[in-house]
């Protein structure tokens, strides 16, 4: 289940449960569909229990098409596993964690 | 009109022919590697007779035999028109000592005959075929008996 | 401003360069690796040309702050500098400021510029966290970070194993069903995560799906490898092993110097690398990056097996190389000329000479390739040292022949698999302290690694003193894996049992497996080993420990040597024959050297030392001037018989020489020895010339001398000639065979069998008349001369004063029936020590040395003080009986030399019946029980049915099973290894020394020395005793 708000300039994306593979899909549907829309993207993961690594994937495939643009992928809610994986990955420089 | 003719008619055949004291030789050019100038051989002692030495091939240690010794009509003398013929032997060059290269023909394997058993000296042991033009006549050596390691 | 077109041109330039640099600046930052150079290169460039450009329209300004950049740009790319977020920061400040300036160029002079210029200088000057970096490399040699070498060891400590990881998070882990936050908390529990990268390398939308996402983890934990993959369901082979280069000094003033710092939380995201869980230890600031990745260049720590791109090479290679390059300038120069001026020769000569400098060019740059194999021995000082305090066990290694050079490409191959095997022989070879001592052995154990020529070869032996392997064990389990049919499997000996080991399959996944002795992927290491072209041995014997030898052939073996020449022939002597050098001056000569017969010996401290000319050797020259008498010889060595004049009789000067009183060695010159070392036995070979020691390229010699013993190959030297390289070992055989007659004479039969033969050099002389006698050179200790008048005769005892005492005088013909010594003014006197006393025998004329492998014919001569005949050249010879003579003539001596020597039962085991009869007596006569062999085999059977053999004495050379193999025999059986084995022969190479010793021989003796025989298996049966 992937909750999507639009909000001013970007629109969040909320996944909730286990991000495995296939709701991956599902969620770089989502991601990509939010690139499209021209704002900012958030993901926001505080509903979120698990994350593939393929949903890991597609974060940063998001993130990389938004740098392009100048701008950075957000991620908000994230738990302090989630943060310390990121950190792990080297993710969190370059995600805006908010 | 050729007697006792060894190869069938059609066949071409590219020698190179080189003098080994007077007489003519030749070698399927197929097996020879290169043709080099002469250069200092070095002796090397208790090795058979026709081994004249060694010399340095571009950094490889080649064997050189005496082409005379072997065939049995003398010594190859070391003089300008000396060369070595490399021919490739199993895994190694080994350089033949010979008085003078001549030429590179092609003949037709029809040309050939058994060689006799001696050839103005040279035993016909060593002979693969003989090959009669006019008046001239080149031996055809057969390389595996020359190299043979006894 | 003037030309505004220009103008135009370059700030239209500058927005274009400046207008990526902040992706292109952000890209560039990292925390700990190297950023993308190729980035930095393009920032680089084009900050540049702005500064560039900026100079020539006079902004001042512009041309400051990018002249700044540019600087600090320049030590990124150099590693010097690593692209922090501080330091990009700097960056990125000032190239928005720049992008100001260029906007309005007008007021850029006016723009305060000194800030940005503070910042990007104080970036540079490492004040924040420069570690002391490593590089870690991945196996496809990209580097992946850098890691403080602290935080290395730190994560070592305790023996900890630092492995790199390459995941693929999506194929190791989502296909798993676990998520990456699972497997890495699984990790963190049984390790410590030093260090992760994760590959971002992705596209950006569009995407299918990610089918990848490559994860390196840097990771420390106790866990061997095999463990750490099947934790994580990885495939070992991504699983790689992290190693430091050695350090240096400085790293440990870094240290000390070091403070812990707390940092439990997790740090906010501009200062620290990735989270140790540990606190971190962070260095005082002083060396930069470049200190690691520069000063080490072939040797970053590393992730897994990884060619180096560098390599070090000898300064003095490369002279050589520049040399070979100029000379090769000339020489086409030369070459160019005479194909102008079409003189055929002329070019012929030309491009000879030039082939000749190309083919040293090539020999010097694959030279330079070159190196030394202590770069691979060197880091198993650690390993091993780590691996022992991890498993608890004393492990001492030693490290022999770390100079022997291989080929660089050769060097990196060998580098795992034989850490494979230093690992293996640590983790299964080698016992608990506890188990060890419980058998007797010493707590601490010994791994030995070993690399040594031979026979053109390099050998590399792994070795420990461990448990050996087990080959029941290793029976069982290849019939339980079914690799091999159970029939076959019964029959196999334990050579082949052993053999076993490599098989595929054979190992198991188990980290700790249930055969003691090796087992883990030996398939793998033989595989790399065959790659190279070489071939693998494995020894072992149960209880006592395993090698396992590699042998590499190698095209290119380089050995030191000396070089030598004898006329106008240069020859190279390995330096490993090399004894010493002795140079005799020609007034020297006559007191130094001594021509017996026709051989000639030396007097060197203390022993006479046999002479070979080296031309003589080599067989040069039919007719050439004799260098003792000026006179012309016509043949290398004329046969007794022979040596009289043309007209049948011999000349004054010839008898006297055969009468060996001119036993003076004249020389015009000095004379020029060198003394090599045919495994035990020495001699000293007579040149002409001594020239450099240099290190040669040792090349193969054609088939065609595959007979030809002297040589050991040939090499190229300097000015392109060719010099063989001399075998020391084979100089004798091929000696042996000319001096027992003509060599042509002998047929196939007595030439292969002397060829197999250990030779014994004999000393020939006569008594009394013409009758020929011998006795092994190597009882002899002198020879001397001395006036009738000087001899003494007290109560029917003859003696001389010699050396401040007397020296009893024997007289063969007082024990056997041979004719009475003449009456003469001087006589020889062959001296004898025995019993730490000298005896004198009288003779009348020394003859000549020989070397033989004749067998002694016992019965037809045979009598008191004689042991038999033999044929030496070309006369019948009687071997005469020392020790018979002494204790008829002087039995108290006897005696006292034979006292309390408790009986034992020894094994004499040789083929020719005169030997063993012979060392048979000896021991016999000293109450020893004697019983013989004839061949290894029939030893063998004795041995498994005689009780209490506590000793073997066993002849080398015999049919049906050599020593060697019966020596290999014995150490193999449970029942016997614990005997003694001691060879007895006299002629052996070093190549057999080793292989008796690997064989298991506890030493070597010369036939029919009685008193060493006698000596050395007493010493022996003490040590077993004491030992037991």
């Amino acid at each position: 289940m992937i909750g999507i708000t639009t909000l001013e300039g970007s629109i969040r994306i909320s996944p909730t449960g286990n991000v495995g593979i296939d709701e991956t899909e599902t969620l770089q549907k989502a991601l990509e569909e939010a690139f499209g829309a021209g704002g900012g993207v958030e993901v926001d993961l505080s509903a979120c229990r698990s994350l593939s690594s393929s949903a890991i994937g597609a974060l940063i495939a998001c993130h990389n098409s938004l740098r392009s643009r100048g701008t950075r992928l957000k991620v908000s809610g994230a738990t302090e596993d989630m943060r310390k994986l990121l950190r792990m990955m080297g993710l969190d420089r370059h995600f805006e964690l908010a | 009109m050729s007697t006792a003719s060894i190869g069938n008619d059609s066949a071409q055949i590219e020698l190179t022919v080189f003098t080994v004291g007077d007489i003519l030789c030749a070698v399927e050019n197929d097996r020879v590697r290169e043709i080099s100038g002469l250069r200092a051989i070095t002796p090397v002692h208790h090795a058979p007779e026709h081994v004249r030495g060694v010399v340095n091939l571009r950094g490889q240690i080649m064997t050189i035999i005496d082409l005379g010794v072997r065939l049995g009509i003398g010594a190859v003398p070391e003089d300008r028109n000396a060369r070595i013929l490399v021919v490739r032997s199993g895994e190694e060059d080994i350089g033949l000592l010979v008085d003078g290269i001549e030429d590179v023909k092609t003949v037709s394997a029809s040309d050939m005959e058994t060689p006799p058993s001696n050839v103005q000296g040279l035993s016909g042991a060593f002979l693969k075929a003989i090959l009669k033009e006019q008046d001239d006549l080149a031996c055809i050596v057969d390389m595996e008996k020359i190299l043979h390691i006894d | 401003m003037e030309n505004d077109e220009t103008l135009q041109l370059f700030l239209e330039e500058a927005r274009d360069h400046l207008r990526d640099i902040e992706n292109d600046l952000l890209s560039i930052e990292t925390e700990t690796g190297p950023s993308d150079v190729d980035l930095v290169n393009k920032v680089f460039r084009g900050i540049h040309s702005i500064k560039g450009a900026a100079g020539f329209f006079g902004l001042n300004r512009i041309k400051e702050i990018s002249h700044a950049m540019e600087n600090l740009l320049n030590r990124i790319r150099n590693f010097e500098v690593i692209p922090r977020r501080a330091v990009v920061e700097a960056l990125l400040r000032s190239a928005d400021t720049l992008s100001a300036m260029v906007e309005d160029p007008a007021r850029s002079e006016s723009v305060e510029i000194s800030r940005h210029l503070d910042a990007l200088t104080a970036v540079q000057t490492p004040t924040g966290r420069a570690h002391e970096k490593v590089a870690v490399v991945d196996s496809r040699g990209i580097a992946l970070f850098e890691v403080g070498a602290d935080e290395l060891d730190v994560a070592r400590k305790g023996g900890k194993n630092v492995f790199l990881m390459e995941f693929d998070l999506v194929v190791d882990i989502d296909r798993h069903g676990k998520t990456p936050l699972e497997v890495l908390k699984e990790l963190e529990k049984t390790g410590l995560i030093v260090e992760a990268q994760l590959h971002r390398d992705q596209e950006g939308f569009p995407v299918g799906s990610v089918e990848s996402l490559p994860f390196s983890v840097l990771y420390a934990t106790v866990l061997d490898r095999e463990m750490v993959a099947l934790l994580t369901g990885l495939d070992p082979a991504r699983v790689s092993v992290v190693d430091l280069p050695p350090r240096r000094a400085s790293l440990k003033a870094l240290q000390q110097k070091a403070h812990p710092e707390a940092t439990e939380k997790p740090a906010p995201p501009e200062a620290k690398p990735m989270p140790p869980a540990q606190p971190a230890r962070i260095p005082e600031p002083l060396e930069s990056a470049s200190e690691i990745v520069k000063d080490a260049p072939s040797e970053p720590a590393r992730g897994a097996p990884q060619a180096s791109s560098t390599l070090r090479v000898q300064v003095k290679s490369l002279d050589r190389l520049m040399t070979l390059a100029g000379e090769l300038v000339l020489a086409r120069n030369q070459l160019i000329q005479k194909v102008s001026k079409r003189d055929i020769t002329e070019i012929q000569a030309s491009s000879q000479g030039l082939s000749m400098i190309i083919s040293e060019l090539q020999e010097a740059v694959m030279a330079t390739r070159m190196q030394p194999i202590s770069i691979v021995f060197g880091k198993f000082q650690r390993v091993v040292r780590d691996m022992s305090s991890v498993l608890a066990k004393e492990i001492r290694l030693e490290v022999e022949g770390e100079e022997v050079e291989l080929d660089k490409a050769v060097i990196e191959a060998i580098g795992d698999p034989l850490t494979h095997l230093v690992r293996n022989a640590v983790d299964h070879g080698v016992e608990m302290p506890e188990v060890r001592e419980r058998s007797g052995k010493p707590r601490q154990a010994v791994v030995r690694l070993h690399a040594y020529h031979e026979a053109g070869k390099v050998v590399i032996s792994v070795s420990d003193n461990g448990r050996g392997i087990d080959t029941e064990a290793v029976r069982e389990k290849a019939g339980v894996l079914n690799l091999v049919p159970a029939q076959d499997l019964s029959r196999m000996s334990d050579k082949e049992l052993i053999e076993l080991i490599f098989l595929p399959g054979f190992s198991t996944a188990k980290a700790i497996t249930e055969i003691s002795g090796r087992g883990v992927g030996m398939d793998v290491v033989k595989t790399n080993f065959t790659k190279l072209g070489g071939i693998i041995d494995v020894e072992s014997k149960k209880g006592s420990g395993t090698t396992i030898r590699v042998k590499l052939p190698l095209t290119l073996a380089i050995i030191p040597s000396l070089l030598v020449s004898v006329r106008d022939e240069t020859y190279a002597i390995p330096q490993v024959n090399l004894v010493e050098l002795v140079r005799i001056s020609a007034s020297e000569v006559r007191n130094r050297i001594e021509r017996i017969g026709d051989a000639l010996v030396m007097r060197l401290r203390g022993r006479l030392l046999p002479l070979a000319e080296l031309a003589e050797v080599m067989g040069m020259e039919r007719a050439y001037k004799d260098p003792l008498t000026g006179e012309l010889r016509d043949e290398r060595r004329s046969r007794l018989e022979d040596r009289r004049g043309p007209r049948g009789k011999e000349t004054p000067e010839e008898k006297e020489r055969r009468r060996g009183k001119d036993r003076r060695f004249h020389s015009a010159s000095a004379v020029n020895i060198a003394v090599v070392s045919a495994g035990s036995f020495q001699y000293g070979l007579i040149v002409d010339r001594l020239h450099e020691s240099e290190e040669i390229v040792v090349k193969p010699l054609g088939t065609h001398f595959r007979s030809c013993q002297c040589y050991a190959g040939a090499t190229i030297l300097g000015d392109g000639r060719v010099a063989p390289i001399l075998d020391v070992v084979g100089i004798t055989k091929q000696r042996k065979l000319s001096d027992v007659g003509s060599a042509r004479d002998l047929d196939e039969e007595s030439k292969a069998r002397m060829r197999a033969r250990d030779s014994q050099s004999m000393l020939l002389f006569h008594v009394a008349g013409e009758e020929q006698f011998s006795i092994p050179l190597a009882l002899v200790s002198r020879l001397e001369v001395i006036e009738r008048s000087a001899i003494e005769n007290l109560g029917g005892r003859r003696s001389v004063q010699y050396r401040g005492g007397s020296l009893p005088l024997l007289d063969l013909a007082e024990v056997a029936k041979i004719g009475a010594l003449p009456d003469l003014d001087s006589y020889f006197v062959v001296v004898h020590a025995i019993g730490g006393k000298e005896v004198g025998l009288l003779v009348s004329q020394i003859v000549d040395i020989v070397e033989s492998s004749e067998d002694f014919d016992e019965s037809t001569f045979r009598q008191a003080g004689i042991l038999g005949s033999a044929i030496f050249s070309g006369k019948t010879t009687l071997l005469v009986d020392v020790y018979e003579i002494v204790r008829s003539q002087l039995p108290s001596w006897i005696k006292a030399t034979d006292k309390d020597v408790p009986s034992r039962r020894i094994l004499v085991v040789d083929d020719s019946p005169f030997y063993r009869r012979q060392i048979s007596g000896f021991l016999r006569e000293s109450g020893h029980v004697v019983e013989e062999a004839c061949d290894g085999r029939e030893a063998l059977e004795i041995l498994g049915t005689s009780r209490g053999i506590e000793m073997v004495l066993t002849d080398i050379e015999m049919p049906v099973m050599d020593g060697l193999e019966l020596t290999r025999q014995i150490r193999a059986s449970k029942t016997f290894s614990h005997l003694a084995v001691v060879a007895v022969t006299s002629l052996s190479g070093e190549e057999s020394a080793k292989r008796g010793k690997d064989a298991g021989v506890d030493g070597y003796l010369v036939k029919l020395d009685r008193e060493k025989i006698l000596g050395t298996v007493e010493s022996f049966l003490q040590q077993r005793k004491s030992s037991k």
